[in-house]
């Protein structure tokens, strides 16, 4: 018996309305992804990752092929997922405090203690504690960051959908942020999905990176990473194997990186 | 890596830290600095002028006009009577106002159906719809509503559409995908982050409100401040036409404080004042 | 502001056109049906045709002009106090801190509040209803002149600096250049008021004008005329306002806020 996938496309496309008229994004494209992984959607900037991203969260509506997330189409917004925005400035409420902006997904639904439970574990994961009564706008933009991730998190989902949610943030930052992620996917099992433009950061998190190439967009490769875990900021990125993956997708952008 | 930036910021920037009561001593003396010119020109009134002049009757003759009007028993219900007025016109004024903005900024179909008959009514001077009004419902407290809310409207009607239209699509998108009902969507999100436009809105529509019921109450005689203006024009009594003046001054003056100290109030966690 | 709906809504469009057809028909249709409530309310022909015959007769046109001769009077005066009052609150420190509050204390006075008092000194003439524009008009342009006086950069300060200036020369080459913008600005947003509160003005100041004329209407029980007059004013405001966004586009055109 095999194992049903977390998500599956199907000759996916996808159109969107441009000035022009409308224009294909995404065609005809095929994938599958095991439950628990952590795959990274790589690929130059228009090319389309954050609008494949944005089909399988339900945010935008493909025209043809199928999108299906653990068995069910994907239409609009499916429980059991969640999303990690790019701008947290404007994903959060700043009218709240961060305890309030990470109950804001489950409140209502839940019993208070067990939702002041839920909220406190995901506040811990992103090791928040401290500022839990503090007020979004007055953290920094990796702070700000982490609590939109506890946001998603208290939701417990089984798929963590994320759209390039470390591009505003500085070197230093992104790299803690990488490495709490890596704990968090370790400690709830969850599948990953990740949009990213920074191959060095695909490669560091992933088990498979997803290649995206062209106009509309198809796979154009889809590369295994096997390195050991839990990955480490210094050894993981000194190993010959990181090195060759690096080097391989250097190549494959080399292009478009003297373009 | 784990400090926060802006965190919560110390009570006294600088090194040097005095004693609010110093400051609180600072700003009192500023602001009688201010009032000054003001307190001058009156004691100067005070003295030269004569308590019998018909144009520039001196403040003490103001005072006493103003004690003689509220024994008679006519200021105070005159300034409840207004306040009611203004308070009732402006809280309908903004529901329609956040409705109907609301709808505008999130359809544009509607925009454009509306819009342009919308901007017409706009442009008419809210003043001009008082003898209007006055005709066709009659001088009644309906009448005397509508033509409040008919100024008031605008205010809040634009800036809600505005606020609409600049709600990032990050938040709704947010929104929807953390599965929120309409109702919670409506509360939670929309509501507080248009509520900075909205008080904008109530901020410039409160004084239009207060000089469209004075004008209402002087052109119909209605009980109200303005009535007792007029009344006082009319008999030729200075004094308590200055009196009743510095009435109504202070009344705009403590509706925009009340409403400020709200607005800084429920701004505060936004971080917006 | 003002255009806000109208930018939102695109030009006129064929929906709005439909709309707007649509809801004058209704009225049309239910005062002729005797369906509404209210005896006074005129069909829109019957407003369309008084409105025609008033502009022939001249009637509206005579208050039109007076009406419009009393704001431009009133705003000129407001828009020259103003920037007086602007530029001294905002370059001299000592004016600032003896005036500002007793300022800041009066801004607030409804204008109409002030009517009363205007006619007792003056009666029920064209004095008062100047000086009622004056007292509500100069406010935006001391306002926004303070603004623009504080937002002037530092940076251009010590560009005087460096470049060796006189005192008069920093006030004449950079710093009045740089606040007038904000100035004029706000005479633009003065002239909007002049106009209105004129009407004001008529209707319990100085029984003339276009705001006379309202009232007169109404209390001559002539729906017709009256609703005439109210369009006649309404049309009276955007035309003044688009003369004065094409004068002024052309005066100033190094003006950014003022190029739209």
């Amino acid at each position: 018996m095999t194992i049903q996938p977390a998500f599956q496309c199907e000759r996916l496309c996808i159109d969107l309305p441009g000035a022009p008229g409308v224009r294909r994004i995404i065609e005809d494209l095929d994938l599958e992804v095991g439950r628990g992984q952590f795959v990274s959607i790589l690929g130059g900037s228009g090319t389309g990752k954050t609008t494949l991203l944005r089909a399988l969260a339900g945010l935008t509506s493909h025209s043809s092929g199928r999108a299906v997330y653990e068995g069910r189409e994907v239409r609009s917004p499916v429980p059991g997922m969640a999303m990690v925005f790019q701008d947290y400035a404007h994903a959060l409420l700043m009218w709240r405090t961060v305890r309030r902006n990470v109950a804001l997904g489950v409140e209502g639904r839940l019993r208070n203690g067990e939702l002041d439970q839920k909220v406190q574990n995901a506040i811990r994961m992103v090791g928040l504690e401290r500022f839990r009564d503090e007020y979004p706008w007055r953290l920094s933009g990796g702070m700000q960051q982490r609590v939109q991730i506890a946001r998603a998190l208290a939701m417990e989902p089984s798929a963590l959908l994320m759209d390039e949610p470390f591009g505003a943030l500085d070197a230093m930052t992104k790299a803690s942020l990488q490495d709490q992620l890596l704990a968090v996917q370790a400690e709830t099992g969850a599948t990953v999905l990740f949009v990213t433009h920074d191959i060095e950061e695909a490669i560091y998190l992933s088990n498979t990176i997803i290649l995206l190439k062209g106009s509309p967009a198809h796979i154009a490769r889809r590369i295994t990473v096997d390195l050991p875990r839990p990955r480490d900021q210094i050894v993981t990125k000194e190993l010959p194997e990181y090195l060759r993956l690096r080097h391989q997708l250097f190549e494959a952008f080399r292009h478009e990186i003297h373009a | 890596m784990m400090t926060a930036v802006n965190a919560p910021a110390p009570a006294v920037a600088g090194g040097k830290e005095r004693p609010w009561i110093f400051h609180a001593a600072d700003n009192v003396w500023s602001a009688l600095q201010g009032l000054l010119p003001l307190i001058a020109l009156l004691l100067l009134w005070q003295m030269l002028g004569d308590s019998r002049s018909p144009y520039f009757p001196p403040p003490s003759t103001w005072a006493a006009a103003l004690i003689d009007r509220t024994n008679s028993g006519d200021l105070i219900p005159a300034v409840l009577v207004t306040l009611q007025s203004v308070a009732a016109a402006l809280i309908l004024a903004t529901s329609l106002g956040v409705g109907i903005g609301g709808l505008i900024g999130a359809s544009p179909a509607l925009a454009r159906c509306l819009g342009p008959t919308l901007e017409f009514l706009r442009t008419l001077p809210p003043p001009t719809i008082v003898p209007v009004a006055a005709l066709i419902i009659g001088v009644n407290e309906t009448m005397k509503l509508f033509v409040i809310v008919f100024a008031a409207l605008w205010p809040v009607l634009l800036n809600t559409t505005l606020g609409v239209r600049s709600l990032h699509p990050t938040l709704l998108e947010a929104a929807r995908s953390l599965q929120l009902g309409v109702v919670a969507r409506m509360t939670k999100i929309f509501l507080p982050a248009l509520l900075p436009s909205i008080l904008t809105g109530v901020r410039v529509a409160a004084p239009l409100a207060i000089i469209v019921s004075l004008l209402a109450e002087m052109l119909t005689l209605m009980p109200g401040l303005g009535a007792l203006l007029l009344m006082a024009q009319r008999n030729f009594n200075a004094a308590e036409v200055f009196g009743l003046l510095t009435v109504v001054g202070s009344f705009g003056f403590i509706l925009n404080a009340a409403l400020a100290a709200f607005e800084s109030w429920a701004l505060m966690p936004q971080g917006r004042t | 502001m003002r255009s806000m709906l109208r930018r939102a809504g695109g030009a006129l469009n064929l929906s709005a056109l439909a709309t707007a057809l649509v809801l004058l028909v209704a009225w049309e249709v239910g005062v002729r049906a005797a369906a509404t409530r209210f005896e006074f309310l005129p069909a829109p022909t019957e407003i369309g045709q008084t409105l025609y015959g008033a502009i022939r007769s001249g009637q509206i046109i005579g208050d039109a002009v007076h009406t419009v001769a009393c704001a431009l009077a009133g705003w000129a005066i407001a828009s020259m106090l103003g920037a007086a009052i602007g530029f001294a609150l905002a370059f001299s420190p000592t004016v600032h801190r003896f005036f500002n509050t007793s300022l800041e204390l009066l801004r607030p006075l409804p204008a109409v509040a002030f009517v009363p008092v205007a006619v007792l000194l003056f009666g029920f003439t064209v004095y008062t209803e100047i000086t009622v524009i004056v007292f509500a008009s100069v406010w935006p342009v001391i306002v926004n002149t303070v603004a623009g006086a504080r937002a002037i950069h530092p940076r251009l300060l010590d560009t005087a600096a460096t470049l060796h200036l006189s005192r008069t020369q920093r006030l004449g080459r950079l710093v009045l250049p740089a606040v007038l913008p904000s100035t004029i600005v706000g005479a633009r947003v003065s002239l909007g008021l002049a106009l209105v509160v004129a009407v004001i003005a008529e209707m319990v100041g100085n029984p003339a004008g276009l705001g006379w004329g309202l009232v007169a209407a109404q209390e001559a029980l002539q729906p017709g005329l009256m609703f005439g007059y109210l369009v006649a004013t309404g049309a009276l405001g955007v035309l003044l306002n688009a003369c004065l966004r094409l004068t002024f586009a052309r005066l100033f055109p190094g003006i950014r806020e003022i190029q739209q």
